[in-house]
């Protein structure tokens, strides 16, 4: 079989519904390196030229517009070519594809399998040239590889090394990044604190009508 | 989609819900979007072409069988945390096939010893050819919709059923 006929039965929704058929991101990557279209790849990734075709591929697919509302078709397509490139590819390409992926939206498996490349990028020192080559890896990857370095995941000496530069890719003093890290989930978020008080109001509110912290009084009075 | 920083999955992710076991220990857990009525549609296809015992319940792919079992459909739950929740919550293996009862768990293991699916139990009639169980089940599978089934008829990639569980009480 050619690769490109790998690759359209790869974005297929039929290789799509056996993968998703995963209840979990372990289970995920077992059936995707069982899967016969995903071993067919990996062989045809070994001839010249095929992995900076896959690689384009998912530069392509990452930049293509989804429906809001629903997953994005290619979620699973994106996975299969990042780990066939994970396992045949030199780190630069993988940085370059895993970054384009990173940006794909509203996927389930990739942005996993993205990060984690990410960090791999990081630690060999790739993203030093992503960046010097003006590569564009979303935010929220950076600010997780940050909060990974900050809870000891990754923890090498080389990799503490480039907590530097990852604060100047957020645009961050280390104050405010420390700070940051400790109140997750508020990059990006204008105002969280007073989402939450809108929040806590709101179950105070259904508290109160429901009338379940009288009837509760009422059931000790009696 | 899934939770990107710091603790993704707990309960200071906006992705998830606050979720926990009797014990008070928190599962993290992903609430997952809506695949694409094309991409359900073949999912069904794959799921009952071929197979007439199977039923189509519900075409979703909000959810995954743990969360189906465990949390009202409402959210995905990484099956690594299936032991934790069955010990927290005093779940107690069934050792014989008729003690299965409407609203047991069937937990099924992967290839490598792993839970890699969840099912519940909704009828279990005596198999009066071979001294058996017909054992029905109600299980998400993955992403690709809810279905009734034997037990034993899944997709390869799903496992192989291992043990029931039930969480009754009968003091």
């Amino acid at each position: 079989m050619e690769l490109q006929e790998v690759m359209q039965k790869i974005e297929d929704h039929r290789f799509s519904a056996e993968v998703n058929l995963a209840a979990g991101s372990k289970a995920f990557s077992r059936i995707l390196q069982n899967h016969e279209m995903f071993r067919a790849l990996l062989e045809l990734a070994k001839e010249p030229g095929a992995v900076e075709t896959i690689a384009k591929r998912v530069i392509d697919l990452s930049g293509r517009q989804v429906d809001p509302q629903y997953e994005n078709v290619f979620d699973a397509a994106l996975s299969a070519y990042l780990t066939a490139l994970r396992d045949t590819a030199k780190p630069e390409l993988i940085a370059e594809a895993s970054s384009a992926a990173a940006a794909a939206r509203n996927c389930w498996w990739t942005p996993g399998l993205s990060r984690e490349l990410l960090v791999r990028a990081l630690a060999t020192g790739v993203v030093a040239q992503t960046a010097a080559t003006g590569m564009k890896i979303p935010q929220e990857h950076f600010t997780k590889i940050w909060s990974d370095m900050v809870n000891g995941l990754a923890s090498s000496s080389a990799q503490r090394n480039q907590k530097t530069q990852i604060l100047f890719h957020l645009g961050l003093s280390n104050k405010k990044a420390a700070t940051q890290s400790l109140m997750p989930n508020n990059f990006g978020n204008p105002s969280p604190n007073r989402r939450q008080r809108e929040k806590h109001r709101d179950l105070r509110a259904i508290h109160s009508k429901s009338g379940v912290r009288r009837g509760a009084r009422r059931l000790v009075h009696a | 989609m899934a939770g990107m920083l710091i603790n993704p999955g707990g309960e200071s992710d906006r992705e998830s819900i606050r979720l926990a076991t009797s014990k008070n220990t928190l599962i993290p857990n992903f609430r997952r979007g809506e695949r694409t009525p094309a991409a359900l549609k073949e999912a069904m296809k794959l799921a009952l072409d071929g197979h007439p015992d199977r039923r189509l319940r519900s075409l979703t792919s909000k959810y995954n069988c743990i969360g189906m079992a465990f949390a009202n459909r409402r959210t995905c739950i990484e099956p690594d945390y299936v032991p934790l929740i069955l010990r927290e919550d005093e779940y107690e293996e069934i050792a014989l096939y008729a003690d299965v009862l409407p609203g047991d768990l069937v937990i099924y293991h992967d290839a490598y010893g792993d839970v890699s699916h969840v099912a519940v139990a909704v009828s279990n009639e005596p198999d009066l050819t071979s001294g058996g169980s017909n054992i029905r089940v109600l299980s998400q599978w993955g992403s690709d919709g809810e279905y009734l089934h034997d037990y034993r008829d899944v997709p390869p990639f799903l496992g192989k059923p291992v043990k029931f569980y039930s969480e009754r009480r009968r003091a």
